[in-house]
């Protein structure tokens, strides 16, 4: 069967003819359509595509290894130890933000960010928290964190190479944080509109189709559903970012690991991570998507032969090692089995991996994040959410006879999604 | 297969349904010394009931040890706290509690700590349940724990007097305080406080010597069910990871209890499942069991979801012979219901089989406090479970699925709103929900707002019950091998030579034959 065959009767049919556009699209579909059910993929041109060297929208990663001026570890440490929080100025588009040593001469900044410029914002704006603790660092420009252009400098030259990094999500923090603050107003409103129909659904619903993102809507009922402060409830204040030391266990917890590479693996190793990510570090290991409860992770080589790994989960450490374990227990080998001390039965071995994690693991100094009280999959849900309401609300206005009906449809579609 | 003959009888004996025994008491010791508690657990050792002794028991009373029956005799069994521990010589640096017993992977480390620190920060018992609002009792630093238990009172009440006796002939030993349970009359037999019937879904142990039921075990890939293996629950056995952990004396062959007093709130529960009911015109026991994931019965939401079915609870190869593949959007079971939760077996929306068989226990639970029918007003009286868990790791057993399970929503990835937790057994925050899902094509979900704290904990505690031989060496103050259970029966060592050889006493007589 060939195209023209198909394509005679599409042709036939008046407003396919319309433009010349059109009629490319109507050719293409046949092709598709042809090639779909002859069972080969559509291809169009001998040539594969080149690689995307535009970078894709999404959080990105910056880590910095500073330098710790000879005989100031000690000042450091009680600096980071002590009351000092190196990140108490809000800042917009910061998802994460670490700091942590790995010996007595290296500091690490790691921030996830939407812009790159951000970071640095961050760091400028924190002028107060940062300045004391990089001061204590080699080639520290002398104007302090204020002086943005030379910090932009400073920080660019000290940046290292990271080998994979993985992101969970591509939406930017704004609307990571609009979505968190839509799924909350709209349980709110379900709540309120439980049983009602006419009038006083319309009348509930009204500011709701009004304001697509809901921020001003209800919110101290969103408050006291939360059961938090006011000054909690960063997602609908200006509070874009909240860092704070870790105290105790969060809802987010990060973990950062240092282990020394097997002589003669390393190449392996730095093949495996970069393999199948096109040569951008934008995709990752597909195989940490089976994790639901990792949000970030990323891997560098320091010092020739250490592998660190940095990555930001949800709850509790068991839970996180035994996703490894069961989940993607081979390629987690694969990696982490290059190491000095890897236990032998590898990563199902539960109790001997969680040994090996505990072991390595460096503790994080300061750690900070603009949703440290929701977890990957609230947030993936309530991106879904979001997505789904738009269409609602585009479809459904607060004059629809059949608003109740319209509603509870929407709610038996999206059931799993209000969980 | 296990050394029955070394094991407690309630590790393994008695907490299948239909088995459990109706009375139970629970006694709570201090000790002024460890010469004090040795000489107790001296007076006490022919008393102690094991798996073995409590099968031939039931032979005696001519019951198939392999099928389910009722508890024929009263029972006793002996748990110690970390704190005794310390106080025998044997906690902190001692040897028994060497690196080999893993401290690293938390599970000596949570029964160290003792369930009164872990409490708020672990086990999510917060507000009323928070420890500053535990019974007294529970905020001492308690020692040791008896439990008796038995079918009939009669021996029962032999039994205790027994213990009485031998409670008040030895020096230094106080009785803080008792719990008193007993199991309801017949037509509310099996039942729990909400009217549920509980106790049905435990884990199957490979050599326990007990018939598994279809759905106790782990979910094989066909429609098979695979026991567990010992070291899940006996100390010193190969476990679910493959690896022998706590080979010391000490340990093998004993098992850690899990003690907790939870309070119900049953006036609350009917008047709030009912309301939720009367909005959309549903039950009160649909709400119930929906939010339980078994019928009043114990007829499973999943096999059964429209109505109950009494025929298909009362057969226990069949009421829990069920999967969740059956049931992927939760329109018959919720995902946040108590049985899913807690058990998620093979959810494909949940953790994986490999994994959730690391976190089984088993229960027993014994009510205490008056019933109260559906429908009648809170009478103010104190009524609740007294809940026994039994685990061979309590961190990564009872406090996993307490904290990850029961408080936070990684039992499923479709639960992703922390503040909902398990509905019936959680500490529940102002803004809790449950969400039913609506099976029925574009009926929006029922949605209970608002969902009220249920139960409250009381008290509890963690203790180790050690082997029946681990006794004898406590109360002998014998001396473990330097290397630690390396010292094999009839080899003679340092110690005067007979300190492994001696064999556990002729089974312990069960009942009713004072000395």
């Amino acid at each position: 069967m060939s195209d023209h065959d198909e394509l005679t009767p599409l042709l036939a049919r008046p407003e396919l003819l319309l433009s010349r556009r059109s009629a490319v699209v109507g050719v293409a579909a046949t092709t598709v359509l042809s090639a779909g059910t002859m069972g080969c993929k559509p291809c169009f041109s001998p040539v594969r595509p080149k690689p995307p060297t535009t970078q894709k929208p999404g959080p990105r990663t910056i880590t910095v290894r500073l330098t710790i001026r000879e005989g100031k570890f000690r000042e450091l440490r009680a600096l980071l130890d002590g009351d000092l929080d190196p990140f108490e100025v809000p800042a917009a588009g910061i998802h994460y933000a670490r700091l942590f040593t790995t010996d007595q001469r290296s500091l690490f900044v790691m921030v996830i960010y939407d812009r790159y410029e951000q970071s640095i914002r961050m760091l400028s704006d924190n002028a107060a928290g940062v300045d004391p603790i990089f001061e204590l660092c080699e080639g520290y420009p002398p104007g302090g964190a204020a002086d943005t252009p030379a910090l932009n400098q400073w920080i660019w030259d000290n940046k290292i190479c990271v080998e994979l990094y993985y992101r969970a999500y591509n939406e930017s923090q704004p609307v990571i944080r609009d979505a968190l603050t839509l799924r909350e107003n709209f349980l709110t409103f379900l709540q309120r509109s439980q049983g009602e129909t006419g009038a006083e659904l319309r009348a509930l619903y009204e500011p709701f189709w009004n304001d697509p993102h809901l921020v001003v809507m209800l919110p101290k009922l969103a408050l006291q559903r939360q059961g938090q402060k006011a000054a909690d409830l960063d997602v609908t204040s200006k509070t874009l970012l909240r860092m704070e030391p870790i105290v105790g266990k969060g809802r987010v917890n990060p973990f950062t690991l240092l282990a020394r590479v097997k002589p003669g693996e390393l190449r392996k190793v730095q093949r495996t991570l970069r393999l199948g990510t096109w040569a951008t570090i934008d995709l990752g290991l597909r195989p940490l998507e089976n994790l639901p409860t990792l949000h970030f992770a990323r891997v560098s080589i320091i010092n020739g032969d250490q592998m660190l790994f940095a990555s930001v989960y949800d709850g509790d450490f068991i839970q996180y090692v035994e996703d490894f374990g069961t989940r993607i227990a081979k390629e987690i080998d694969q990696v982490f089995g290059a190491c000095i001390g890897y236990p032998l039965a590898g990563s199902q071995d539960v109790a001997q991996f969680k040994d090996f994690l505990r072991s390595h693991e460096l503790q994080t100094n300061a750690f900070g994040g603009s949703y440290l009280n929701h977890t990957l999959l609230e947030i993936q849900s309530s991106l879904a959410l979001a997505d789904e309401l738009e269409c609602f609300r585009k479809r459904v206005d607060p004059d629809d006879p059949k608003l109740r009906k319209k509603l509870d449809r929407f709610l038996y579609e999206n059931q799993l999604l209000l969980t | 297969m296990l050394e029955l003959a070394q094991v407690q009888s309630n590790v393994l004996r008695g907490f299948r349904q239909g088995e459990a025994p109706k009375f139970v008491q629970y006694l709570f010791l201090q000790f002024a010394s460890d010469r004090a508690c040795r000489a107790l657990i001296d007076a006490l050792y022919p008393l102690v009931t094991s798996c073995e002794a409590y099968d031939q028991a039931r032979s005696g009373a001519k019951q198939d040890p392999a099928k389910v029956g009722p508890c024929p005799v009263a029972v006793l069994n002996i748990g110690l706290s970390y704190a005794c521990l310390e106080l025998l010589g044997l906690g902190g640096n001692a040897r028994a509690l060497d690196e080999r017993d893993h401290e690293a992977t938390g599970a000596i480390e949570a029964f160290k700590c003792g369930m009164l620190e872990r409490a708020e920060s672990i086990l999510g018992d917060r507000g009323p349940s928070a420890p500053e609002h535990w019974e007294s009792g529970y905020r001492e630093r308690l020692h040791a724990v008896i439990s008796l238990a038995s079918g009939d009172r009669g021996s029962l009440d032999t039994l205790r007097g027994e213990v009485d006796q031998r409670l008040a002939n030895t020096a230094g030993v106080a009785l803080v305080f008792e719990e008193r349970g007993q199991h309801f009359d017949a037509p509310l037999e099996g039942k729990e406080h909400f009217g549920y019937t509980d106790g049905i879904a435990q884990p199957a142990v490979l050599g326990s010597g007990l018939e598994s039921f279809p759905g106790d075990g782990t979910p094989g890939k066909r429609r098979g069910w695979s026991p567990l293996q010992p070291g899940e629950f006996v100390l010193g056995h190969i476990d679910e990871s493959g690896q022998v952990q706590f080979g010391s004396q000490l340990f093998k062959n004993g098992s850690f209890m899990v003690f907790r007093k939870l309070a119900q709130h049953v006036a609350r529960f009917h008047e709030y499942t009912a309301e939720v009911g009367r909005q959309r015109g549903e039950s009160a026991e649909f709400v119930g069991s929906k939010m339980i994931g078994r019928w009043p019965s114990g007829a499973p939401l999943v096999l059964s979801p429209r109505k109950d079915n009494e025929r298909l609870a009362a057969n226990p190869k069949r009421n829990n012979d069920f999967r969740y593949t059956d049931d992927k959007d939760g329109t018959a079971c919720p995902f946040g219901a108590h049985i899913r939760r807690n058990n998620p077996r093979d959810d494909p929306s949940g953790p994986l089989t490999s994994q959730t068989k690391l976190h089984r226990i088993i229960r027993r639970a014994t009510p205490y406090g008056p019933f109260l029918p559906a429908g009648q007003a809170d009478d103010g009286q104190d009524r609740g479970i007294l809940f026994v868990v039994i685990n061979a790791d309590i961190s990564r057993q009872f406090e996993f699925v307490q904290q990850n399970w029961v408080d936070e929503v990684l039992s499923s990835t479709h639960l992703t709103i922390p503040e909902d937790r398990d509905p019936l057994i959680a500490t529940q925050t102002a803004g809790a929900k449950f969400l039913i899902p609506s099976g029925k094509r574009n009926e929006a979900p029922v949605i209970a707002w608002k969902l009220p704290t249920f139960v409250t904990t009381k008290g509890g505690a963690y203790f180790l019950l050690p082997s029946i031989d681990a006794l004898y060496d406590i109360a002998k103050s014998i001396e473990w091998d330097q290397e630690g259970g390396e010292c094999e029966s009839g080899q003679p060592d340092e110690n005067g030579g007979d300190g492994c050889e001696k064999s556990p006493a002729p089974a312990p007589e069960p009942s009713g034959a004072p000395g």
